[in-house]
């Protein structure tokens, strides 16, 4: 009696267990060791793009100033909607602005905007899609040894609408500064554009503006164009 | 032999009896599946490591995208009632000293196909044909054209984001939750997408970190 108690304990608990793992998917495989994760830019680093030489600026008043970008990454990814005309990229970057030197002036900090541009070939703009239908009824004179007349049409009209292509800025943080450095860094940000025929082209960009009481000096970094 | 088939009936049962327990206890009269409450899951958070040593991270949890019906009678507009906290935390020890951020939340709307106008447009004539006579002064026919045509002017999708909340935090961690927020779109004829985004800037003094968190996409 015990044995039987036993064994139908022992496959009542078998059974889920034998059952359980089919429903489970399987555990997703360990991120791979060889790869090391960047702490600082964890996107794919198959997106990774080289970073354009800094930006300098040497002021009238002896200050020196020096854009820098680095750990770029533009990767292209799936867009928002099913149009082929939509482009999305996930980006990253460091960007770093410095001022050094000894200048006459004194200096009251700045601004820093970071982004990226985007360029289109060209814009697809509205599509026409036009049915038409037509009946033509007539009489025939004199009405009299004469047949009525009737005719009959369809037709299809398209229209495709192209505009040149246009560049898009996409500020993606602007930060007000005190001190003589400054650094903006972007991760996992999705930046995307729509409604483009042809080829699209994006570039990070980063402008430093250095300010005294009374002068403004600006200078912009450019990063290397990607062509997707 | 018997009493292993018993068993065996015995283990069959069991999961069967205890099933009734997890459901909830059916009304007295069915009244069909549950409503959707648009619980959707979340992606993964966004984590980084700043270049001074601060992590950053933006989670969100408890999202719900549930679809309304909206305040036209228009196929294409489309309604979601969208609900979600997201939080920003920065944790670590980092070089510099922080002075808040601001966190951001929202929402992208994807559609596939955008509709700008359906135009109808009919025209009606009469017209003669032929002639007999000298110099077509007496016509031999009357006809009377009739057409009509559809234009249908569309333009390729396009993604719109709505910012739902800006949170200027003083310190981390910074907390937005949303609820029965109506996000809509007009003018979408095909496959309409939802996802909800969050950025996180963290500031120091002259330094800007900034780290984004994209939802899992709802396509409707």
């Amino acid at each position: 009696m015990f044995n039987r108690f036993a064994m139908l304990a022992s496959v009542c608990v078998a059974i889920p267990l034998a059952a359980a793992p089919l429903a489970q998917a399987d555990p997703p495989p360990p991120p791979d060791p060889a790869v090391p994760v960047n702490a600082t830019n964890p996107l794919p680093p198959e997106g990774a793009v080289p970073s354009a030489p800094p930006g300098i600026l040497d002021t009238p008043d002896g200050w020196h100033l020096e854009v820098v970008g680095a750990n770029e990454t533009q990767l292209p990814v799936a867009p928002l909607t099913t149009a082929i005309s939509s482009r999305e990229y996930l980006i990253a970057g460091t960007f770093t602005g410095k001022i050094t030197g000894g200048g006459k002036t004194k200096l009251t900090g700045g601004s820093f905007e970071a982004g990226e541009q985007i360029g289109c070939g060209i814009i697809s703009d509205e599509v026409e899609i036009n049915p038409g239908m037509s009946l033509t009824p007539g009489i025939g004179i004199p009405l009299a040894n004469n047949d009525p007349v009737f005719g009959f049409g369809v037709s299809l009209q398209g229209k495709v609408y192209l505009k040149p292509g246009t560049v898009t800025t996409v500020a993606i943080d602007k930060k007000k500064f005190k001190g003589t450095s400054t650094r903006i860094t972007i991760t996992g940000v999705r930046i995307k554009t729509d409604q483009c025929a042809g080829q699209s082209f994006i570039r990070s960009y980063a402008t430093l503006t250095s300010s005294t009481d009374n002068t403004d000096d600006v200078i912009t970094y450019l990063g290397v164009t990607k062509a997707v | 032999m018997l009493n292993r088939f018993a068993a065996l009936v015995a283990c069959s049962l069991i999961p069967l009896g205890t099933a009734p327990i997890a459901l909830a206890d059916p009304p007295a009269d069915d009244v069909g599946p549950p409503p959707d409450t648009g619980v959707v899951g979340s992606a993964e958070p966004g984590i980084v490591t700043t270049p001074d040593g601060w992590v950053l991270t933006v989670v969100a949890k408890d999202e719900t995208q549930l679809p309304v019906a909206p305040l036209t009678t228009a196929v294409s507009s489309r309604e979601y009632l969208v609900g979600g906290t997201f939080t920003g935390t920065v944790t670590g020890s980092g070089k510099t000293s922080l002075s808040g951020g601001t966190l951001e939340a929202g929402y992208q709307i994807g559609c596939g196909i955008e509709l700008g106008q359906v135009r109808l447009i009919g025209q009606v004539g009469v017209g003669t044909s032929g002639s007999r006579f000298s110099g077509g002064l007496v016509p031999t026919g009357v006809t009377f054209p009739i057409s009509g045509t559809i234009e249908i002017h569309a333009k390729p999708g396009t993604v719109s984001t709505v910012t739902v909340d800006k949170k200027d935090y003083k310190a981390a961690p910074v907390r937005v939750t949303l609820k029965d927020t109506h996000i809509k779109v007009d003018g979408c004829v095909g496959q309409s997408f939802l996802r909800s985004y969050a950025t996180l800037t963290s500031a120091t003094t002259d330094t800007d970190d900034v780290v984004a968190y994209y939802g899992v996409t709802k396509a409707v």
